[in-house]
């Protein structure tokens, strides 16, 4: 009944000289090709329903013309690094996860790759040069509001950003991710300025809330092969949500993961309870009458909503002392 | 996303001229809705169609009406059949073709239905005229067919549905540069392609939606609920969010708020209070 995801290409007036263009066509064949003048004219349409669109994804090759670089957000996750930035490579995931912002952010399900790497790596020696800590690195994000490992089949972004971190002294980079993508991975050497953060969460939860996403195990095996191959390697457990059971569901979780997974080898780990923008909340909450983690009874807190304060508070304690057991305290952060 | 629910969308058909819709409204067993008498429209049990005449302006016109007088928005499909001229020889007489993306010549806006569902039709970029385009030579004009109201019956639809609710089908009669103008030739390829047009648009109006956890004689019973107990705003929100969460994490029914249709609260502190017992005994606390 539905076309397949990536059925149509959009490509932005501009964008065929761009290698990334090139390698991206060649990837994907059999896609119909659809000319837009400007890829906010399909991207940002009014009313576009991000739900119905993730039944069949279409991608947009675009040119990003200005923000290749944007600073961390204060509320978000430096780990301590005060040269804290982030980029938008790719629009949009390629997952769809119940309890994703990103369904209230973007207007559309649709993914937009951005081809002019170019413009991204001269935006981001100009920021390690102008830097304001220079006595720091600047720790760069580079897969921040999407999962661009994931994606690396068809956007070989990461291999490139790498490559690229390998060049730049004064860079830090963090790839973000809950895939299980190791041919992206295997013919690069790694490099002790690249973290490989990945986001595990409990079995029933990759089932019922992380749905398309590879499985704990899956995810288990490549970080293994990455701790191995001597990556830099961190693990988030965030979002923690608070399901019936949660603390022997995450208890049994932790014992799961540094069973199979040597704590000391770890680079450091995140830990962090759901939460969101308020208004990206209201949004997703109209879109998804399907999924009953966004119905928890939440409490506001300024601009974002997230479990009430005592049962944040009773979370964290509980899952931090859980941790504690396996990873120095110095070595979780924690968020939420 | 986890499969949903199927369901037949309301077709919402806009076409130009009386004759591309004679062949639509005989197969769908539509008839003419004598109150709506300026601007045509014929109705069935899961159809409506409106004939707008020609040009983009007319065709908007027509739309708008059509939406105000659908019964519902939420689930329907806008799809606008008719006819097209050929600006490409990889198209021939007689080709049903999908609009992918629709250029208006006189403003150079551009509009982009959603192709979420399969079809076997080609797919071309529409450019919508004002006037009847002859003699246009081809590498000038972004576009491989050419229509006149595409582009008005886009915009009109965009006030009222989603992009994935839109759908474009026409059908090759002519080509820009050898136009015959022979109406009766024309509309003869078009009525030709009415096998190939009519199960797309069947296939295009089976859609799906999660399925939603309350039903609407749940809905009704919170409602009841809420005006027994005299809720506020806020507190009516509360319990439906609550509701749709006990029933997202298994719940059979909501058979426990029964009792409360035989509760009135004489003071707010009392409703409060055992408003916060409904709560807790849905939220499993
Ligand atoms: S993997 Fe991350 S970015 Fe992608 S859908 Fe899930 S939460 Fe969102």
């Amino acid at each position: 009944m539905w076309q397949k995801r990536y059925s149509h290409i959009y490509l932005e007036d501009g964008v065929d000289p761009y290698p990334l263009t090139r390698t991206i066509l060649d990837r994907l064949p059999g896609a119909t090709r659809v000319r837009v003048a400007d890829y906010k004219h399909i991207f940002a349409r009014g009313r576009q329903n991000f739900q119905a669109q993730k039944r069949s994804p279409k991608l947009i090759l675009a040119r990003k013309k200005d923000n290749w670089i944007y600073p961390g957000p204060s509320q978000s996750q430096d780990f301590g690094y005060r040269n804290f930035y982030y980029n938008s490579l790719l629009l949009n995931c390629i997952y769809n996860c119940d309890y994703c912002y990103l369904q209230g952010m973007y207007p559309s399900g649709n993914l937009v790759v951005f081809v002019n790497e170019d413009d991204f790596f001269s935006a981001t020696k100009r920021a390690i040069e102008e830097r304001p800590f220079p006595e720091e690195p600047l720790y760069l994000c580079i897969s921040y509001d999407t999962d661009l490992l994931a994606y690396e089949n068809v956007a070989p972004y990461c291999a490139r950003f790498i490559e690229f971190t390998r060049s730049q002294e004064d860079l830090l980079i963090e790839i973000r991710t809950k895939s299980a993508n190791w041919n992206a991975l295997a013919e690069v050497a790694p490099c002790p300025r690249v973290i490989l953060a990945w986001t595990l969460s409990p079995r029933s939860v990759v089932k019922k809330y992380e749905k398309q996403t590879p499985s704990l195990e899956q995810r288990i095996g490549i970080v293994k092969r990455c701790l191995d191959r001597g990556w830099q390697v961190r693990l988030c457990f965030d979002p923690v949500l608070r399901i019936d059971g949660w603390e022997a569901i995450y208890g049994e979780f932790f014992r799961e993961v540094f069973r199979a997974l040597p704590a000391r080898s770890i680079r450091d780990v995140s830990l962090g309870l759901f939460r969101m923008n308020a208004d990206f909340f209201k949004r997703i909450e109209k879109q998804r009458p399907d999924s009953d983690i966004l119905y928890y009874p939440f409490e506001r807190e300024s601009s974002l909503i997230s479990y009430p304060q005592e049962e944040r508070r009773d979370m964290l304690s509980h899952l931090q002392e859980e941790l504690a057991a396996y990873l120095p305290r110095e070595k979780i952060e924690t968020w939420g | 996303m986890a499969p949903g629910r199927k369901f037949f969308a309301l077709k919402l058909i806009v076409t130009a001229l009386r004759q591309e819709a004679r062949p639509l409204i005989e197969a769908l067993g539509l008839k003419q809705d004598t109150g709506s008498r300026r601007i045509p429209v014929y109705a069935g049990e899961d159809a409506m169609l409106v004939i707008a005449g020609m040009g983009k302006v007319m065709a908007a016109i027509a739309t708008t009406h059509l939406m105000h007088m659908a019964p519902r928005h939420d689930r329907a499909c806008l799809i606008n059949v008719g006819t097209c001229a050929a600006v490409t020889d990889r198209l021939a007489l007689g080709d049903a073709v999908l609009a992918n993306r629709i250029w208006d010549r006189a403003t150079e806006r551009e509009f982009f239905p959603d192709m979420l569902v399969k079809h076997s039709l080609q797919e071309v970029s529409l450019g919508t005229f004002d006037r009847p385009v002859t003699g246009v030579k081809q590498p000038n004009l972004p576009c491989q067919a050419v229509d006149m109201e595409a582009s008005g019956v886009y915009q009109a639809a965009h006030l009222f549905l989603a992009p994935h609710q839109m759908m474009f089908l026409k059908v090759v009669v002519d080509f820009v540069q050898s136009s015959t103008f022979d109406l009766s030739e024309m509309l003869g390829h078009y009525t030709g392609s009415m096998q190939d047009l009519l199960p797309q648009i069947t296939k295009a109006c089976v859609w799906e939606d999660p399925a939603p956890a309350v039903t609407e004689g749940q809905e009704r019973l919170l409602a009841k609920v809420a005006a027994h107990m005299r809720l506020t705003r806020t507190q009516t929100h509360q319990l439906e969010k609550a509701a749709q969460r006990f029933m997202l994490r298994g719940g059979e029914n909501l058979d426990l708020l029964q009792p409360y249709l035989q509760t009135r609260p004489r003071h707010k502190a009392s409703r409060n209070r055992i408003f916060s017992s409904i709560l807790a005994a849905l939220n499993g606390s």
